[in-house]
């Protein structure tokens, strides 16, 4: 249901992907977040291949903010941030980030310390927690594939997820 | 998990670490202390961009090439998709050579049409790698019906000008000719194919390399 991984930064983080769905206040969650009240990212998931696509994202955020450069102004919206191919910070947040519509949302706790992180997102969170296993299962291939601007003559020889993770590498200074 | 050094360049360090639950290949650029260090700081920087971006736009026409994971600026590393399982074309042939295997057999010949496509490909998309060698291309099993992977675009340039796109091919002539005994026909056939492959555009990149070639051993000088 959770599942942890441990980032590069130097306090090595703890990073937890929780996948809900059928929730049922996204328009509240988004007001909580807007206060602060929220200590996850809220993704869509439909824009997610992988989660090592997420852990790129997540790892790069804590590394900023380690740097005290980031670009955002939280770590939850700086992994949102970091997931996009483009600079634009309002877009990123829009394309990525939870809609006030979304029934299905793919969270991301970063701390050390889990278990109370995760018991209060699940009492914020009105949905169902399911395995991370259903993400692929609500991965939407075309938008990702339009919104990353991956060719097809790229998935010949390619997964979606390494060329998804290349663009959000490289969005500082690619295409030019 | 420490990181385990594959090998030293002149450039920098290249290593092989598990990150974020993957083995990757991470790619470390020395300072140059006997440059300035403002411009030692840019031009690194620059020679980062240039090769990340090399592999990311090979990728989107086609060509193979390790994703790129992360780029980070602060310790001047990159890091990149592992390839498994991967050979060098130089082993590759070395292996078939010592297994007495003819260069001018079947296998070769088709290898050299598969580095003859990809480089076309490479040119036509005005990408010079920079450092063509046997050894900065890669099989994967099967090998036979492998795509050539090409890494180490660290010396990588856009230009759609064949003098470029000529010295390119000539640096792999040379290191294919000097690595490898008999190789003639099969540098022969990676050239015939990148011409037919290549168009208009690789007809005129042949036709300079004539002029290279004439010119002998002198290397291009890079900044």
């Amino acid at each position: 249901m959770v599942t942890v991984n441990v980032l590069e930064d130097a306090s090595r983080s703890r990073c937890h992907l929780l996948l809900y769905r059928n929730v049922e206040n996204a328009i509240d969650l988004r007001k909580m977040i807007m206060e602060g009240q929220v200590e996850a990212s809220l993704i869509k998931p439909e824009m997610v291949v992988s989660a090592f696509q997420v852990l790129v994202a997540a790892n790069k955020a804590v590394r900023s903010l380690e740097a005290k450069k980031m670009t955002t102004r939280s770590v939850f919206s700086e992994i949102i941030f970091n997931l996009s191919p483009t600079k634009n910070i309002s877009e990123s947040l829009l394309r990525f980030g939870l809609g006030d519509s979304d029934k299905d949302i793919l969270a991301v706790v970063v701390d050390p310390d889990v278990e109370p992180k995760v018991e209060k997102l699940s009492g914020q969170i009105q949905g169902q927690l399911v395995p991370l296993d259903e993400l692929s299962s609500l991965t939407n291939v075309q938008k990702v594939t339009e919104t990353y601007k991956i060719t097809k003559e790229e998935l010949t020889m390619s997964s979606l997820s390494d060329g998804v993770i290349s663009r959000m590498a490289c969005k500082e200074f690619y295409p030019k | 998990m420490n990181r385990e050094l594959l090998t030293q360049g002149a450039e920098g360090r290249v290593f092989t670490t598990s990150w974020l639950g993957q083995s990757v290949i991470v790619k470390q650029r020395f300072p140059k202390t006997y440059r300035h260090p403002d411009l030692d700081a840019q031009i690194t920087r620059e020679r980062i961009k240039a090769e990340a971006r090399a592999l990311v736009r090979c990728r989107s026409f086609g060509i193979r090439t390790p994703a790129v994971y992360d780029v980070d600026f602060t310790t001047n590393e990159i890091v990149l998709e592992e390839i498994n399982d991967s050979v060098t074309v130089r082993n590759f042939i070395y292996d078939a050579v010592n297994k007495q295997q003819s260069m001018n057999g079947p296998v070769f010949m088709n290898l050299a049409e598969k580095i003859g496509k990809t480089l076309a490909k490479l040119h036509d998309n005005n990408i010079i790698h920079g450092d063509l060698t046997t050894s900065n291309m890669l099989l994967v099993p099967p090998y036979d019906t492998s795509d050539i992977i090409l890494i180490d675009f660290g010396l990588s340039s856009v230009d759609e000008r064949p003098e470029d796109k000529a010295v390119d091919l000539y640096v792999l002539e040379r290191a294919v000719l000097s690595t490898h005994p008999n190789t003639e026909l099969f540098v022969q056939q990676v050239l015939s194919v990148y011409k037919t492959a290549g168009g208009k555009a690789a007809a005129e990149v042949i036709n300079r390399l004539d002029e290279v070639r004439m010119r002998g051993r002198k290397k291009l000088c890079f900044g």
